[in-house]
């Protein structure tokens, strides 16, 4: 499905000169989800744009489906989607404006498309605001319409580019329902993320990026994440324990309340 | 390209545009509502003005006959010069605003008064007047730092003394012996709009007093008026006022077209790249499946579709402005419609010529706002395009400019030059016309070639993100195997310099030296350093590659069409001033004194490779890398007759360029082109030389010889040989 050939893909940086953000990394994904995982600036957003066509590598090859990203752009981006936190949509068009514009690009038109919208539509729940102007829209539903023009074209390769930040707990963890919802046979979900819970939530696989290179290909569990990953939070409450941790989303994931000492 | 997916861009970017209120603001509302509101202003301004009893200055008469006083009045009738003129400028009878003159009684008004001053007040003044009248008499030398502030501080007493009695100047007879010619000595309070009114008026009123005198003095001396002026000269304008306001704004209409094309285009550039980019919008637009190219030219059709409507927008606006204006104002001439009414033909000439700029200036705009981060940073890369336009289009205002081959060539300048023509009613100057929009489809074509492969370019897209491939330049050898297109304009540079500079060392030097060594020097050398300072591989980028032998052949056959071509264009254009070839020639009988050989080694051969080593070396192998082949054949040939500064030699040169550049490329070798150009160097010198050739050449029609050069040249470098056609088909 995706091959990567000792990519190759430098930055001229000011200060530090010649940066290699990608630095040979050869790998071969196939269907399924697969997390990218690294710190800021390992490499992961140059990664999934050499994968999405939008920049070239220096050196080494990019391959979907044994087509060359270097001489098969526009046929490769008729099989992927791409999302990232940075990328936003038309402010002044309408959510059905922006999905029929989308659609034209991927040879989507007259019913096919006016179906496939319907489909998004029950999908993402957004018959309620769809014909409003995207300006209006709250962020929730905001990155509902993202994703459906996203998923618009049923795309084979589908790439996520720490979708999640900026969003809240309840957010997020529907974006993550909403990628799980989107495994089928023969689909490639990359998920670059720097949140570990997201990538035990849902990834098959998992590369953990550093200083542009591969320094883990595996299984999440293969690292220690699973059923059993726990982590423990200090926090200072100004109301009592239960009423705070009963207002929070997450509460049914908390397994054990300790009392520190009073400290006010 | 993907027409379908331009129109796409095309519709969604439109509903933006127009969901857009800065742009709909800018390009829209604006232009519908801006004249009309400055007209209905400027209209309530002078009927206010007019309606306005403002009291006449008051002026100080001292030592002054009587009469002085009564001149300073004056009837309305007598301000204007002309029965017949105050009747052509009478608003029309429908109009109410302002009352027509010739209802209205003829009334008496003043333009100053004489005013009364006490004694004491006339004392004082006079003794200020006659100090600071003494003083500015003086002579030059007389003109101390001690003068000159004695003098000051008289002038300020003289204005306290104005001001404390509201006075707006004061006229004062300085007395003079042994003279029948009196002398006043006036000054004003010109801080204030009463002082020059007072001025007008004693002016007016001491011309009338002098008149008087003098006719009172002929009377003694049994003499009339008519002795004094033995000839009348009554000039009158024959050519109708609506023709007359025509020509006068013939002028400035194109370069307001201009400026609005380029105007309309700068919003949505800003907004559709750079916008786009700062909303985080661009990089899931270039993610989705089309060519770059047919993005960027559904961006540019939005773009040039959005700088059209503006035009005729403003076009309408101003012309609907400017009638009513016409009408409330000045017009009572019925023929002063004319003056502003376009016909159909001139209105679809004018779209016309703009359509090619606002393709430029679209592409332009597009082009350099995406290299913004940042719609503000956008902003500051547009504006200096826009002071650019501005000024090429000014040519147009400017009195008594016409179209001329050389100004043709320059775009936007060429354009309003041959726009101005037809407004001003003359025939419409075709030739000129079409070189000038020959010469905007060319920048056009170039532009847009340039503009649409920005988006293939990373950096463009990403412009935070500099590629390590940048540091080459400190590396030298480790680069890419085709210099870019700035770094051969460097090298372009530096042969200008030198040329133009350097070759001033060798003036004193004999002919052959004074020819030969700038160009080995500045033109070659450069061309040659160049390549290999960048590790450049010679057969690449000079094209130092042995050719076909049918490439030789083919170059050698072309060399009459190209001579003939060049000697067309050379009588079809205005003659060279003595001037553009004196020294020229002095070189070249220079030359002869050294024989024929050396005459063609300094002419032909040696231009010839220095010349095609820069031009169709460097130059075409690195601008056709940043806007393609088109892109590189026109701006060689550009750069190539530009080399040879002097306008008279650009369009012969350039059509030249233009086709050694295709030979260049064609057979990927610089040998054919040297053939050609020094072939054609020394058939240009020769054969005028050669007994019975030029009555020959003078024969045959400038046209036709273009035409059979054009033709030639084309068969023998462009067209594809039967062996490629063969493959082609096959």
């Amino acid at each position: 499905m995706l091959r990567l050939d000792a990519v190759v893909k430098s930055f001229y940086d000011r200060g530090r000169g010649e940066v290699r953000a990608v630095d040979g990394i050869s790998v071969h994904l196939e269907a399924g989800v697969c997390a990218l995982v690294g710190a800021n600036g390992a490499g992961k957003s140059t990664l999934l744009r050499l994968i999405t066509t939008l920049l070239m590598p220096d050196a080494g090859h990019v391959l979907v489906d044994g087509m060359d990203t270097r001489t098969q752009a526009e046929t490769i981006r008729r099989r992927l989607a791409y999302l990232s936190s940075t990328t936003r949509i038309y402010q002044r068009l309408t959510g059905r404006e922006l999905l029929r514009y989308v659609g034209g690009f991927f040879a989507l038109t007259g019913n096919a498309l006016e179906t496939r919208i319907s489909t998004m539509s029950e999908t993402f729940a957004l018959e309620a605001f769809l014909d409003q102007r995207i300006e209006g829209l709250s962020t929730g539903q905001l990155q509902r319409v993202n994703l459906a023009r996203t998923l618009l074209p049923d795309p084979d390769l589908l790439v996520l580019d720490e979708p999640t930040t900026g969003l809240d707990v309840l957010a997020a963890r529907s974006l993550v329902e909403a990628v799980l919802a989107a495994r089928r046979p023969g689909r490639l979900i990359l998920i670059a993320t720097h949140v570990l819970r997201e990538v035990e939530l849902c990834a098959d696989r998992m590369l953990m990026l550093r200083q542009g290179k591969v320094v883990f290909d595996g299984a999440p569990h293969e690292l220690g994440m699973g059923a059993d990953f726990e982590a423990s939070v200090h926090a200072r409450l100004h109301a009592p324990p239960n009423e705070v941790i009963a207002s929070q989303p997450f509460a049914p994931e908390i397994s054990a309340t300790e009392p520190l000492g009073d400290h006010a | 390209m993907n027409l379908r997916h331009i129109l796409h861009v095309f519709r969604k970017d439109g509903l933006e545009i127009l969901r857009d209120r800065r742009t709909l603001f800018v390009n829209v509302v604006l232009p519908a509502l801006l004249y009309p509101f400055i007209a209905l202003f400027m209209v309530q301004v002078i009927q206010l003005t007019q309606g306005q009893q403002i009291p006449p200055p008051r002026i100080a008469l001292i030592d002054l006959p009587p009469r002085m006083a009564d001149l300073l009045i004056v009837k309305d009738d007598d301000q204007k010069p002309d029965k017949t003129e105050s009747s052509a400028l009478r608003p029309p009878a429908h109009s109410t605003s302002i009352p027509p003159a010739d209802i209205a009684p003829t009334r008496t008004r003043a333009q100053a008064v004489a005013a009364d001053l006490p004694q004491r007040v006339i004392i004082a003044l006079r003794i200020a007047a006659l100090e600071l009248a003494t003083l500015e008499r003086s002579e030059k030398h007389e003109r101390t730092p001690d003068h000159r502030n004695k003098e000051q501080q008289a002038k300020l007493t003289l204005l306290a003394l104005l001001r404390a009695d509201e006075l707006a100047g004061i006229v004062i007879n300085i007395p003079r012996s042994n003279t029948n010619t009196a002398q006043w000595f006036a000054t004003y309070d010109n801080a204030h709009v009463h002082g020059d009114r007072a001025q007008l008026a004693v002016t007016n009123a001491a011309k009338k007093y002098n008149h008087e005198l003098v006719l009172e003095r002929l009377g003694v001396a049994g003499l009339g008026e008519s002795d004094l002026a033995p000839l009348v000269l009554d000039s009158h304008a024959l050519a109708p006022t609506a023709e007359t306001v025509r020509t006068r704004f013939a002028g400035i209409i194109p370069m307001i077209l201009v400026v609005f094309a380029a105007l309309g285009a700068f919003y949505p550039a800003i907004d559709l790249i750079a916008g786009e980019r700062e909303r985080g919008t661009l990089e899931t637009l270039l993610s989705w499946p089309m060519r770059r190219r047919d993005l960027f030219l559904g961006k540019l059709l939005v773009t040039c579709t959005a700088a059209l409507v503006s035009v005729l927008l403003n076009l309408t606006s101003l012309g609907i402005t400017m009638a009513l204006v016409v009408r409330q104002i000045a017009a009572a001439d019925a023929t002063m419609g004319d003056a502003i009414s376009t016909g159909v033909g001139t209105f679809a000439l004018c779209l016309g010529v703009l359509l090619p700029l606002t393709l430029t200036m679209g592409a332009l705009s597009l082009a350099l706002a995406g290299l913004a981060t940042s719609a503000k940073e956008a902003q500051n890369y547009l504006s200096p395009m826009l002071l650019v336009v501005l000024v090429a289009a000014m040519v147009a205002a400017i009195p008594d400019t016409r179209p001329s081959l050389a100004l043709d060539l320059i775009p936007i300048t060429g354009s309003v030059l041959a726009l101005k023509e037809c407004l001003q009613g003359h025939a419409i100057p075709w030739f000129h016309l079409l070189v000038s929009t020959g010469a905007s489809i060319a920048l056009a074509t170039v532009v847009v070639g340039w503009a649409t492969r920005l988006l293939d370019d990373e950096r463009f897209c990403y412009p935070g993100l500099v590629r390590a491939g940048w540091g080459r330049f400190r590396t030298w050898g480790k680069g890419p195997s085709t210099p870019n297109g700035l770094e051969v304009m460097g090298v372009f540079a530096i042969a200008v310099g030198g040329m133009t500079m350097g070759a001033a060392l060798f003036q004193q030097s004999p002919a052959p030296l004074l020819v030969a060594v700038p160009l080995i020097l500045f033109v070659a050398s450069p061309a040659l350093l160049h390549c290999w300072l960048g590790a450049y591989r010679p057969a690449e980028i000079l094209l130092l590659t042995r050719p076909p032998s049918y490439a030789v052949a083919r170059a050698f056959a072309a060399i009459p069409f190209a001579i003939l071509l060049s000697l067309a264009i050379g009588n079809l254009q205005p003659a060279a001033p003595p001037s553009d070839h004196t020294a020229f020639e002095a070189i070249i009988t220079e030359l002869h004194g050294y024989g024929p050989i050396i005459v063609l080694l300094c002419l032909a051969v040696i231009p010839g490779i220095c010349e095609e080593l820069l031009c169709r070396g460097t130059l075409l192998s690195g601008l056709s890398r940043g806007t393609g082949a088109a892109g590189g054949v026109l701006l060689s040939a550009f750069l190539f007759a530009c080399l040879h500064m002097s306008p008279y030699r650009f369009l012969p040169q350039l059509s030249l360029g233009i086709f050694l550049a295709l030979l260049a490329l064609r057979y990927r070798s610089l040998i054919p082109c040297i053939i050609l150009h020094a072939g054609h160097n020394a058939g240009v010198l020769l054969l005028p030389e050669l007994p019975g050739v030029p009555d020959a050449l003078e024969k045959i029609p400038p046209l036709v010889a273009l035409g059979v050069g054009v033709l030639g040249l084309w068969a023998l470098i462009v067209m594809p040989s039967r062996k490629a056609r063969n493959q082609l088909t096959k």
